[in-house]
């Protein structure tokens, strides 16, 4: 496991320290709202970053390859003028391959970079939440009695205030970092193109019109979901009336084979103090407008922390699988405290939880065109929203008998597999 | 004559299939790629603008290397047809020489 991993328990701790402050101290609960703004998902982008650059090296490697089978072609196996022509053309892709090469190794390390930004910011988070929680035991203390309560509150609530201009600031910052990775992407994107059409490529234009066309609505839709839930994150911010609508979900997204998945998920709190939570979605896939695979999930969280759900369904290339989730995650709560607050009455503070325990995943996939199938289990140990334990073990069989066996461990420590085979 | 224009065919051939094994490493480079799809809120909230600009980016990446492998492909093809173009006509005019 990387850093990257520790980013999501790092600001769940925060939000929550965040959010408890929130309660007794005004500005806190801002501070909350900011750090939910905030909270993104810095493995995945690491992830994609690498593949960036692992799709950079394939593309070097396609050129040195092109080079090499030219230069090897003999001068008798192929001579006129229409040799010249054709080496002059090769000069041309290959000086085309570079550029693109250089397109997705910036990609790549924008993608890493922002990744650390998000962890920087979460970091950042928890050393913010440490700080509330200390200003607010003082505050505490002070307002055990109704005569300080008004003073030690005042206080407070002035440090708390500090406290979010930090926070907006460094808020702002993450912006300014986002902005800059979307300024790289697109003039990466069109100076590339503008490359590619100086070195003979007269579609490059129109790919980076299309490219662009089919990624604005994947743009859209990411832009409504975050919009959404920027909306809902202020709405069911602490202290709130808030709303049963707790997030939502949309996707629409092009593979490179031009196959979209579409679809989204909404998670609904119900019952005492929304404490009840079930989240429901589904997903399709499109090829040349047909619908070829639909996969639904259902996922319902109890106040204890007990959680079930499942999802699954028929996937574009024909198979079907399905996978059963459960899980216990209860969250430990401290002691409450009594205090004052500044008109004089007595108030509880409850501290931030820690949510600790565990959770599993049961899957199977069969084809029905070949007899291929598979089955996983999966289970993992979490902290405060974060995984840091995973031990998994999958079975593949090809239909006629014979298959592999994958066990898995990942932890701090990193990942090992081993694969036997039948 | 040094100006005649020649062809081994047999050559060419094992010169196409090694473009077709360049474009399997272009293909490589997209499936790649391909699971560098991200999910809009992977960029947090904050992080919007990342998460518009990103997937014009990758879906002109995945458009520009499928044209790519496409323009290898064209090579391929077509000094293929050539060779066996010439070398046909070569072997109508050698019968040809010869008859006469």
């Amino acid at each position: 496991m990387s850093a990257f991993a520790m980013a999501d328990t790092l600001m769940d701790v925060a939000a929550a320290e965040a959010g408890a402050v929130g309660a007794v101290l005004q500005p806190a609960i801002m501070i909350n709202f900011e750090f939910s703004l905030s909270k993104g998902n810095p493995v995945n982008l690491d992830t994609a970053g690498q593949k960036w650059r692992d799709a950079a090296a394939k593309i070097e490697q396609a050129k040195n390859q092109l080079q090499q089978a030219v230069a090897k072609l003999p001068p008798e196996a192929w001579t006129g003028d229409d040799r010249t022509a054709y080496e002059q053309k090769v000069r041309q892709l290959c000086e085309q391959f570079d550029v693109i090469h250089a397109y997705c190794m910036v990609v790549g390390v924008t993608l890493t970079t922002f990744a650390v930004a998000l962890l920087l910011y979460a970091i950042f988070a928890v050393g913010m939440g440490t700080a509330l929680m200390v200003i607010l035991a003082v505050v505490l203390a002070e307002a055990a009695t109704v005569v300080g309560a008004p003073a030690a509150i005042a206080e407070g609530e002035s440090a708390a205030g500090t406290c979010l201009v930090i926070t907006s600031v460094a808020t702002g910052i993450l912006a300014g970092v986002a902005e800059m990775a979307a300024g790289m992407f697109q003039l990466s994107a069109i100076g590339g193109t503008a490359m590619e059409s100086r070195d003979g490529d007269s579609q490059a234009f129109d790919d980076l019109k299309r490219g662009e066309e089919e990624g604005a609505i994947t743009a859209s839709v990411n832009l409504a979901q975050n919009a959404a839930n920027a909306g809902l994150n202020y709405l069911n911010r602490t202290g709130a009336k808030g709303t049963p609508l707790k997030s939502v979900d949309l996707d629409a997204d092009v593979d490179k084979d031009g196959n979209w998945n579409a679809g989204g998920n909404a998670g609904v709190g119900f019952g005492e103090e929304d404490k009840q939570n079930i989240t429901v979605g589904g997903h399709v896939q499109l090829h040349d407008g047909h619908v070829v695979g639909g996969q639904g999930e259902v996922n319902y969280t109890a106040p204890n922390g007990v959680s079930v759900g499942a999802n699954g369904g028929r996937n574009s290339d024909g198979s079907w699988s399905g996978h059963v989730t459960g899980g216990y995650e209860p969250t430990y709560q401290g002691g409450k405290t009594h205090y004052y607050d500044a008109n004089g009455e007595q108030q509880e503070y409850t501290p931030p939880g820690w949510q600790a325990g565990g959770n599993i995943d049961i899957g199977g996939g069969y084809d029905p065109r070949t007899g291929h199938w598979n089955g996983s289990v999966t289970g993992n140990q979490t902290l405060q929203g974060g995984t840091y334990e995973s031990l998994s073990a999958t079975v593949d069989n090809d239909g006629h008998g014979h298959g592999d066996i994958t066990t898995g461990r990942t932890d701090w420590g990193g990942d090992q597999t081993s694969t036997t085979k039948y | 004559m040094s100006d005649e224009v020649k062809f081994d065919p047999y050559r060419i051939q094992r010169h196409a299939d090694e473009l077709t094994r360049i474009e399997q490493v272009i293909e490589d480079a997209r499936t790649s790629l391909n699971s560098a799809i991200v999910e809009g809120g992977d960029f947090s909230i904050t992080g919007t603008a990342c998460a518009m600009a990103y997937p014009g980016a990758l879906d002109f990446a995945f458009l520009d290397t499928a044209t790519h492998k496409m323009m290898v492909d064209q090579f391929a093809k077509k000094i293929v047809t050539v060779a066996k173009t010439w070398h046909a006509t070569e072997s109508v005019n050698t019968t040809n020489v010869s008859e006469v």
